[in-house]
């Protein structure tokens, strides 16, 4: 069983799922709460509620995985920071390798 | 409903940190049921979570000079930005002090005379240090869980009062 470490998206609890997607919105480049809202709905077709976005952004930010930008027009960018970046990329990584398994068994399912 | 009223549901620590970027989010359109429910679980969430607190009471970037990280991860660390001092939290400290002053030195005398020349001397030498330790929770340990309050003025009281009581006999 892995060993679980603080730079671990699954203590998030129920923000796990919020807060991994806008780690992977704000991959591209700093974003503001509504910017983050618009890409995560684009990207997954889901709208995050503001109090779902901003429980989920306070707690990426306790755990400097972004950090607030000066604000523009009263709308403050985040970006993501290094420790954000590597939770993400180790986040993508489990994810890829738990679909390459589902793929491969579907593929199997389907060939027998 | 819009979302401004609900931003009252927040700790004072949160609105100063997200209010305005929240509402700039939210936007000014009258809020779905749905949303209202998000936003009052995030109120609570803000309420009971020590995460969410520490992050609301985090020193605001636009704060922090440019450039200088170790001054950075300072002040994000020590920050207090959520807790402000106000002019009557000023008051109370000073009154606390020197109305503490007054009272422990009266007591001090009124011990000398009454009880023993040691019970007057400790409560004499323990006037001011009790006093400004009393203050603090107006002060420096503003926010603070009564708790932690009890502790760091509590703790140093004692050892206050042992010390005074320990140097009459050694």
């Amino acid at each position: 069983m892995p060993r679980r470490t603080p730079e671990n998206l699954d203590d998030l609890g129920r923000f796990s799922e919020p807060g991994l997607f806008i780690l992977i919105s704000l991959a591209d480049g700093p974003k503001h709460g509504y910017a983050m809202t618009l890409d995560i709905e684009t990207l997954t077709g889901q709208r995050l509620g503001p109090g779902t976005l901003y429980g989920a952004l306070a707690r990426l930010e306790a755990r400097a995985w972004i950090e607030a930008l000066p604000p523009r027009d009263r709308r403050r960018p985040y970006r993501l920071t290094k420790v954000g970046k590597t939770v993400l990329a180790r986040r993508l990584e489990s994810v890829r390798a738990v679909a390459d398994v589902g793929r491969s068994r579907l593929g199997g399912a389907h060939a027998s | 409903m819009r979302a401004e009223p609900l931003l009252r549901l927040f700790p004072r620590a949160w609105r100063v940190r997200y209010g305005e970027e929240f509402l700039a989010t939210a936007g000014n359109q009258s809020l779905g049921t749905q949303q209202v429910v998000d936003i009052v679980a995030c109120a609570i969430d803000a309420w009971t979570s020590s995460e969410v607190r520490r992050a609301a009471r985090s020193v605001r970037a636009d704060l922090v000079p440019e450039g200088d990280p170790m001054t950075k991860r300072c002040m994000t660390v020590c920050g207090t930005a959520g807790v402000e001092w106000n002019r009557r939290d000023a008051l109370f400290a000073a009154a606390t002090m020197i109305g503490g002053s007054i009272l422990f030195s009266a007591a001090g005398i009124l011990a000398k005379r009454y009880v023993s020349e040691v019970t007057g001397q400790v409560i004499l030498g323990l006037a001011f240090p009790a006093s400004l330790l009393l203050s603090f929770p107006f002060l420096y340990l503003k926010g603070k869980s009564w708790r932690t309050q009890l502790v760091l003025v509590g703790v140093p009281l004692l050892v206050l009062v042992a010390i005074g009581i320990l140097s009459h006999y050694i």
